[in-house]
C-alpha cells in the first residue's frame, strides 16, 4: 500500500491535511505537522490539540488526509480508518521528539503537546 | 457572520476545503483563492474542476462545507457552511485568484521549497468557483483559543 515513493511526504517537511466527519455529517478540515509512516498498510497521526478531529473519530472511524512530496509538492491522499492509539513505546516516544524539535523551530514550544500516536490503517492511496 | 480578523488569512493563507458524504466519508480539495461576500456571509472557494469531482458529488449528497485556512504564521480559522451553488469564474474571479497564487508561490518559495513545485499546484489556473453560505467561523491557530467559536 504504502511504497518508497510515499515516504519522502511522511517526514513531516510540509504539512499534511485532513478531514474528518461527525456522526452527525458535519466535516471538519484541518491542518496537521506530520504524518508518520508506522508500516505498509499504517499510519500515523499526533494527537495534539485538534479535539474536534479526535471527537469526529471516536464517532466515526474514517478520514481522507492529503500528504506532500517536499521537494516536487506531488500530493497523495490517503483513506484512512482510525485502529488504535498509543500513548507510550517507541513510536510515541518518537513522534514525541519530533514534534518538540518542530515546536523549538517555531516558537510554539508549551503549546505542541503530544497527547497520543493515533494509528490508522490506510485503506487506499491515490495520486 | 464573516469575523474582519479572519480576512488576511483568506486572502493570503492556504484553503483546504472539506466536505462530506450521506454516508459520512470525507474528501478534499486545495482552493486557489476566494472571493468574500461579507453582505450576503458567502464565500467562493477557486478550484479546479478536475480536482473536485468526489467532492461535488459529495457536495450534491449533504452540502455541509468545513473550509480551513491557515498562514505560515499558524493564524487559522475554520469557515463551517452550506453549499449553495457552483459559478464559472468571471473575469475578476480569475484576477483575484491569479493575485492569491503568485502570494502563495513567494510564500512557498520563501520556505526553500521548490519554485517548481510551487509552480505545479499553484500555477494552474481554477476554472469553477463553489460558493457556500458561512453559519459558523472557528479559530483554529494552536493555543487555548484553538476550536473555540468566534462570536460565540
Amino acid at each position: 500500500m504504502i511504497k518508497e515513493k510515499h515516504l519522502p511526504s511522511l517526514q513531516g517537511m510540509f504539512p499534511s491535511w485532513i478531514t474528518s466527519c461527525s456522526k452527525d455529517g458535519e466535516p471538519n478540515t484541518t491542518v496537521i505537522s506530520q504524518i508518520w509512516y508506522v508500516d505498509e498498510k499504517h499510519v500515523a497521526l499526533s494527537f495534539q490539540f485538534f479535539n474536534k478531529t479526535k471527537r469526529n473519530i471516536s464517532e466515526n472511524p474514517y478520514a481522507y488526509a492529503t500528504i506532500s512530496d517536499p521537494s516536487t509538492l506531488k500530493q497523495y491522499n490517503l483513506e484512512l480508518k482510525f485502529d488504535h492509539a498509543e500513548t507510550e513505546g517507541n513510536l510515541f516516544e518518537e513522534m514525541d521528539m519530533k514534534l518538540q524539535a518542530i515546536a523549538s523551530m517555531t516558537g510554539m514550544t508549551g503549546i505542541f503537546k503530544l497527547q497520543a500516536a493515533d494509528v490508522y490503517e490506510v485503506l487506499s492511496i491515490t495520486d | 457572520m464573516i469575523p474582519d480578523l479572519t480576512l488576511s488569512a483568506l486572502e493570503n493563507g492556504f484553503g483546504h476545503f472539506g466536505v462530506a458524504s450521506n454516508n459520512n466519508k470525507t474528501r478534499h480539495v486545495d482552493t486557489l483563492g476566494v472571493n468574500v461576500d461579507s453582505k450576503n456571509s458567502t464565500l467562493t472557494c477557486y478550484v479546479r474542476n478536475d480536482e473536485t469531482k468526489e467532492v461535488l458529488e459529495f457536495l450534491n449528497e449533504s452540502g455541509r462545507i468545513s473550509f480551513f485556512v491557515g498562514m505560515i504564521t499558524h493564524e487559522a480559522y475554520n469557515f463551517k457552511g452550506q453549499f449553495v451553488e457552483v459559478i464559472n469564474l468571471s473575469i475578476d474571479d480569475l484576477e483575484a485568484s491569479n493575485i492569491y497564487r503568485n502570494k502563495i508561490i513567494d510564500k512557498i518559495t520563501s520556505i526553500g521549497m521548490s519554485k517548481e513545485g510551487a509552480l505545479s499546484k499553484y500555477g494552474i489556473i481554477p476554472d469553477i468557483g463553489i460558493k457556500f453560505k458561512v453559519d459558523k467561523v472557528f479559530v483554529q491557530t494552536p493555543g487555548p483559543d484553538a476550536g473555540k467559536e468566534i462570536g460565540e
